[in-house]
């Protein structure tokens, strides 16, 4: 055969061999060996723990709006598809608590994407109290949501804070080896922070477990689950005055349950700081971090809780 | 040579009934060998083209039992019975952190034309772990998706786009209700069970097996009217009950009404592949104490090992079944034999004839050879048509098989 017949065979079949390959295939595994990683965090505190871990490595989003909580944020229906094929293209999907993220019983994400990161620690999730697990409910005009079935606010342990980031590092360290140690050194960092957080929190509280407190919403199971707080929950929003049938229930709390300070998400209304104040109990802002806070970090925030609880439990 | 054929020809349908029993004696004797034959071909084919699966799988777990039954039936999407153990242990191979876990959920789903798909709900990692490229469409990507093998798309005549409800009389639990699948996407060819398949998500699996629904918004908004209105109900309580009408297809619009009941660790799988991060990892999920004691219900195998040992198994039954073609090939020569000595006898006095009317001996040992050769051929013709069909019945037999 001579040689253009046989360049234009070889032509041939190789747009035989081109024209017969299959389609494009399928969510193939994003490409993880180089370039920067796309990783989606359920909460602001667990994308802080990533941004820690990875720095530059990785770009960590969280999904849902700024002041939004992230666990009763869900995507808009005619969006819902397009966030979800979004979330597939990511490299990991940082999950909290089963069933904090309803958005991830919606859609399909693969199981190598995501972290779980309380699975390691799943005997010590804390069950939402029965009256407080009820079906879905609004308060005032904002948005329904229900409360699950598990407390959700876990990095409000300091120690099982460090287990959520130590999951992330792993996740992390699976996806890109040659910068395990990287992601060790971070890790190590971030945990000598939290554990410095543990450290002031446990002074702070340290001898003041048989002091009743108030949480004016169940958001602080695992804080007084560390530090053997007596501390009970009743369901109220800071924006909101609760009805005076709910001021009369409180009556009844406060008799059985004789707290002088009352923890709150965020300040209270006016109106409601003067009321409880009159009734003896000081509110006191204890952030627990769903979202990223106005101003600094999920360190800074903690920082400030720190500042409040010792001005309010000290008198200074 | 025209002739001689033509004679023999005509002295074999003269004597029918001789020559009848002949050609049946020797069609079994060709018959069953060949059809043997071609199974376990066919068996060690099958096993060979799942090689790659096989090979490729590392791990599966699933309920304690017959090791064959469990990869066998993983592998290529056959329901087991009374073969389903709960999702926890999903969560708890998560815990470990030692493996990525692949779920299987398996269904069966027979449309009233007879034909029979499985129903494969797992998560994304099942078409990442086989790079099973899709010919249209995409993958699954919300609750109620469905994607096609590329058989079982042109069977049920349906595209991306399109949609398919499995009739839940079909499936294992009678509890379950319609549910209207959207066709995602259509995988391209791959000649492994995957063609046969419709792949949904592991939750649509469940929702499609009734362990959970959704309700339509209106329906639900009704129930939420009636709740308001019912001065002994709390304004924060959403009554439902069995009267709210299910939802029928999985939307946007109704997806955040769909629910499972009870847990989700408890919910069914039918096997777990798991692929370990590294060889250490592998080695001590195989040693863990779960899949070791009799008393967890779990086992953790090895594919390749698994279908290793029943081949093995297959070729020593092979070896006892070819031992015994050689005896029965010797009978059956013998026995040929013994006619041809018998008929040289009957027909002396033919022979003799043929030869007084001056036909030469050689002429008439070629009559009876041709008459043999017509008998043989005929038997190895007849033989090799009835091999065929019990070949081509071979494919619901493997299927039943599990392969």
């Amino acid at each position: 055969m001579n040689t253009p017949r046989l360049q234009l065979l070889l032509i041939a079949m190789l747009a035989v061999a081109l024209g017969c390959s299959p389609a494009t295939p399928q969510k193939v595994a994003p490409n993880t060996a180089t370039g920067s990683l796309r990783i989606v965090a359920a909460n602001y505190p667990l994308q802080y723990f990533a941004r820690r871990i990875a720095g530059d490595l990785a770009v960590v989003t969280q999904p849902a709006p700024a002041g939004e909580d992230p666990s009763d944020w869900q995507p808009a229906t005619n969006q819902l598809r397009a966030f979800i094929r979004d979330c597939q293209a990511a490299d990991l999907i940082l999950l909290n608590t089963p069933g904090y993220s309803r958005w991830v019983d919606w859609g399909s994400l693969a199981e190598r994407q995501c972290v779980h990161t309380t699975a390691s620690f799943a005997d010590h999730l804390v069950p939402v109290e029965e009256q407080f697990r009820q079906g879905a409910h609004q308060h005032g005009t904002g948005r329904q949501h229900s409360h699950a079935t598990l407390a959700v606010t876990v990095w409000l342990d300091p120690q099982l804070a460090i287990r959520q980031a130590a999951a992330i590092s792993a996740a992390l360290s699976r996806l890109r080896p040659a910068q395990a140690q990287t992601f060790a050194a971070n890790l190590r960092v971030l945990e000598s922070d939290l554990q410095s957080l543990h450290r002031e929190w446990t002074q702070l509280l340290d001898g003041r477990e048989a002091m009743p407190l108030l949480a004016s919403h169940p958001v602080y199971q695992y804080f007084q689950k560390r530090y053997r707080l007596n501390l009970q929950s009743v369901h109220w929003e800071p924006d909101e005055m609760p009805d005076e049938k709910e001021w009369a229930a409180f009556a009844v709390l406060l008799a059985k349950h004789p707290a002088r300070w009352m923890l709150w998400e965020d300040a209270p209304l006016p109106a409601i700081a003067a009321r409880l104040r009159g009734l003896g109990v000081t509110p006191v802002v204890l952030a627990p971090g769903f979202a990223a806070p106005d101003s600094g970090d999920y360190l800074d925030l903690m920082r400030r809780n720190t500042a409040e609880l010792r001005r309010a439990l000290d008198g200074r | 040579m025209r002739h001689r054929l033509l004679l023999a020809w005509r002295h074999l349908l003269h004597h029918r009934i001789r020559s009848g029993i002949l050609l049946a004696c020797l069609t079994l004797s060709f018959c069953l060998p060949l059809a043997s034959h071609w199974l376990v071909r066919e068996f060690e084919h099958r096993l060979h083209s799942r090689a790659h699966a096989t090979g490729a799988t590392p791990l599966v777990i699933g309920a304690r039992g017959s090791p064959f039954d469990l990869v066998l039936h993983t592998l290529n999407f056959r329901p087991l019975e009374n073969g389903v153990f709960s999702a926890a242990e999903l969560a708890r191979l998560r815990a470990g952190g030692l493996a990525t876990p692949v779920p299987i959920y398996l269904a069966d789903y027979k449309t009233k034309r007879g034909l029979s798909f499985p129903i494969v709900g797992t998560t994304l990692d099942y078409f990442e772990f086989r790079q099973l490229p899709l010919a249209a469409g995409e993958g699954l990507v919300l609750l109620g998706d469905c994607v096609l093998g590329a058989h079982a798309a042109t069977a049920l005549q349906v595209a991306p786009g399109g949609s398919i409800t499995p009739d839940p009389r079909s499936l294992a639990d009678l509890s379950s209700l319609p549910l209207k699948l959207s066709v995602a996407g259509v995988l391209a060819p791959t000649h492994t069970a995957d063609d046969n398949a419709i792949f949904v998500d592991l939750k649509t699996a469940w929702v499609l097996a009734g362990h959970g629904h959704g309700h339509d918004p209106a329906a639900r908004d009704a129930a939420v009217r009636l709740s308001a209105t019912n001065s002994n109900a709390s304004t924060n309580t959403v009554v439902f009950n069995e009267a709210l009408p299910i939802a029928a297809r999985i939307t946007p619009d109704n997806i955040a009404t769909f629910h499972f009941h009870g847990d989700l660790a408890q919910l069914p799988l039918t096997a777990i592949i798991a692929r370990p991060h590294s060889e250490m990892d592998s080695v001590i999920l195989q040693g863990d104490r779960t899949y070791l004691d009799a008393k967890s219900g779990l086992q953790a195998l090895v594919p390749a090992q698994v279908a290793g040992q029943m081949l093995e198994l297959v070729f020593s039954v092979k070896r006892y079944v070819d031992a015994n073609y050689i005896v029965v090939a010797a009978g059956t020569l013998l026995f040929l034999a013994l006619i041809i000595l018998l008929s040289q006898r009957l027909r002396r006095e033919e022979m003799d004839t043929l030869f007084q009317l001056g036909c030469s001996r050689g002429t008439m040992f070629w009559l009876q050879a041709c008459e043999l050769l017509i008998i043989i051929a005929a038997s190895a013709v007849l033989a090799a048509g009835l091999a065929w069909v019990a070949a081509s019945r071979v494919d619901q037999l493997m299927r039943g098989a599990g392969l």
